[in-house]
């Protein structure tokens, strides 16, 4: 729903019209496809675990959803919940205000950025959880080194987001701004910044995901507390019921942060009045 | 209308004379002249516009005189103090005008962005905005966002975003051409109506020789090879006619010159005529 109805804003008014349809189509019948989706892997799981797998290895759906009960009630899901949606909140905040800034300032100098974006996007190219056990040797067992991973991915992502917004920028525009008689400084918050904004926000979207990515890796390996961690200890204990809630907590949360982050996305072009995005 | 002194009063506010281009040449690249040894003088007060060929290097004279670039060779100065860079002096109103507003802003955000880089409070900053806003026709949709507005009615915007920062000249780059033809017209009228209002001095660029002879006081011909084609003064009345007899001659006259250009502009059978080759024919006409 969410890029149906960015991508209509794009369009003008005449396909506008048509993608505010299709989007009223899509939202009339997608709370029942999705619930009928979920009906179908619950059934499939459901006679997987009575059928193929032994019960200890592949737990039925109702057992999960008690001990999910009993792990929340106990106060051990909320725990780690907390603990890994803490680290996503501060390793991505710092890597998105030193994304964006950085971002910024290397796209105002052209040899500083031709020098640096190749690079970027080679490490970018790493999938994050190779770099957790160097983090750890880099920054000790403790939360540095999880923060220290989800600050690298968010960053480089920002960073690339951003210069690819500047350089979107029309000429034009700077121009304009220019013979009202506006400043470097002013130009670059108030005319590149603002019209970069799309590009950041879909970073923004981008690195949010990715950092529940890079938690998740990070808590996998050394980690004392978190989802991930909660998993890979299920695994040592041989309780496939509390590691399918650890997974299926990831699912849900994603899934949440996602919407959220999309809905809050929409939102926040459809009041800059910003087309695409 | 109150707002209609405010508006005469500022334009009044910075006396000058002329805005002079001196041999100016623009090169890019070697080899490539754009604009070559151009000569003119923009009186204050006085509306000019620019007529020729697409490729003619009309744009890129826009350019040097907005400051946005430099010329090769020449100057430009006003009353001999030759222009450094862009500046709030020389307003600049563009063809593709969804990328020249800020779409994050509001009609009467964009106008008042002028204003508010002068330093202006606030208060004082929207109500010059919302004067000139008044002045396109556009009281009533000042809070509207650029995309909830026509193309005409953007173009509007414009205008009143760039006399809001009170420039002594405005200059304007062919800013009708993507218009339907009533809108067009309409926005002509406009321009007028601004210009006899407000006393500003105006650049406009065009190709389009009937709408030079309708808004311009002088027609500037610029050839195919970036130099000064012809320079005709226009006595018609500020309301024209093109039945008018003086408005046909005029056309007729222009036509020639015109279509000689575009012909130079693209040579037939890809042979590249000599640059200066044609220089005779443009300079008996009127000046």
């Amino acid at each position: 729903m969410g890029p149906d109805s960015s991508s209509a804003r794009s369009l003008g008014t005449l396909p506008a019209v048509t993608g505010r349809m299709g989007a009223r189509h899509l939202a009339m019948t997608s709370p029942i496809r999705q619930a009928a989706s979920a009906f179908l892997l619950i059934l499939l799981w459901h006679g997987l675990s009575r059928l193929v797998f032994e019960p200890t290895i592949l737990p039925s759906p109702a057992t999960v959803l008690g001990r999910a009960v009993e792990l929340t009630l106990a106060g051990e899901l909320p725990r780690h919940m907390a603990t890994s949606l803490g680290r996503i909140l501060v390793g991505y905040s710092i890597g998105a205000i030193l994304g964006i800034a950085v971002g910024l300032v290397i796209s105002c100098l052209p040899w500083v950025e031709e020098l640096l974006t190749p690079s970027l996007g080679f490490i970018r190219s790493i999938p994050p959880i190779a770099f957790v056990p160097f983090s750890i040797i880099l920054f000790g067992i403790g939360e540095t080194s999880k923060y220290a991973v989800i600050v690298y991915l968010v960053f480089i992502v920002l960073a690339l987001h951003t210069t690819a917004g500047v350089h979107e920028t029309p000429r034009i525009r700077i121009r304009a701004a220019q013979a009202l008689g506006a400043g470097g400084a002013v130009v670059l918050l108030k005319v590149i910044l603002p019209s970069a904004f799309p590009f950041i926000l879909n970073g923004l979207r981008v690195g949010l995901s990715l950092s529940f990515m890079a938690v998740v890796s990070a808590e996998l390996i050394g980690a004392q507390s978190g989802l991930g961690y909660m998993i890979m200890d299920s695994q040592t204990m041989f309780a496939t019921d509390k590691m399918l809630v650890g997974i299926l907590c990831l699912g849900i949360l994603g899934a949440l942060i996602d919407c959220s982050a999309n809905e809050l996305s929409r939102r926040l072009l459809a009041r800059f009045a910003i087309p695409g995005g | 209308m109150g707002s209609d002194r405010e508006l005469k009063q500022s334009s009044t506010a910075t006396p000058w004379r002329v805005l002079r281009v001196a041999s100016v040449w623009k090169q890019f690249g070697p080899a490539s002249w754009v604009l070559r040894d151009v000569t003119l003088d923009f009186h204050a007060g006085s509306f000019t516009c620019i007529l020729g060929p697409s490729g003619s290097g009309k744009t890129t004279l826009l350019n040097l005189l907005a400051g946005f670039d430099a010329p090769t060779r020449g100057v430009i100065a006003v009353d001999d103090v030759p222009i450094k860079g862009a500046s709030r002096d020389r307003a600049v109103i563009f063809q593709d005008v969804s990328n020249a507003l800020f779409p994050w802003l509001t009609s009467v955000e964009n106008v008042e962005f002028g204003p508010r880089m002068q330093g202006l409070p606030r208060r004082v900053s929207r109500e010059r905005a919302l004067a000139h806003l008044a002045l396109v026709g556009l009281d009533k949709d000042c809070e509207k966002f650029p995309y909830q507005l026509s193309g005409g009615m953007k173009q509007r915007v414009q205008i009143a975003r760039a006399l809001a920062a009170e420039p002594r000249i405005l200059l304007m780059d062919e800013p009708f051409a993507a218009l339907d033809a009533i809108t067009r017209r309409d926005l002509q009228e406009e321009i007028i109506q601004v210009w006899t209002k407000t006393g500003k001095t105006i650049v406009f660029i065009t190709h389009d020789l009937v709408e030079a002879l309708l808004l311009g006081t002088r027609v500037v011909v610029v050839g195919a090879d970036g130099s000064i084609r012809g320079d005709f003064a226009v006595t018609l009345p500020t309301v024209r006619n093109p039945a008018d007899p003086e408005f046909m001659r005029l056309y007729a006259g222009l036509e020639c010159i015109l279509e000689a250009e575009v012909r130079r502009a693209k040579p037939a059978g890809g042979v590249e005529e000599p640059a200066r080759g044609h220089r005779s024919i443009a300079s008996p006409e009127v000046t």
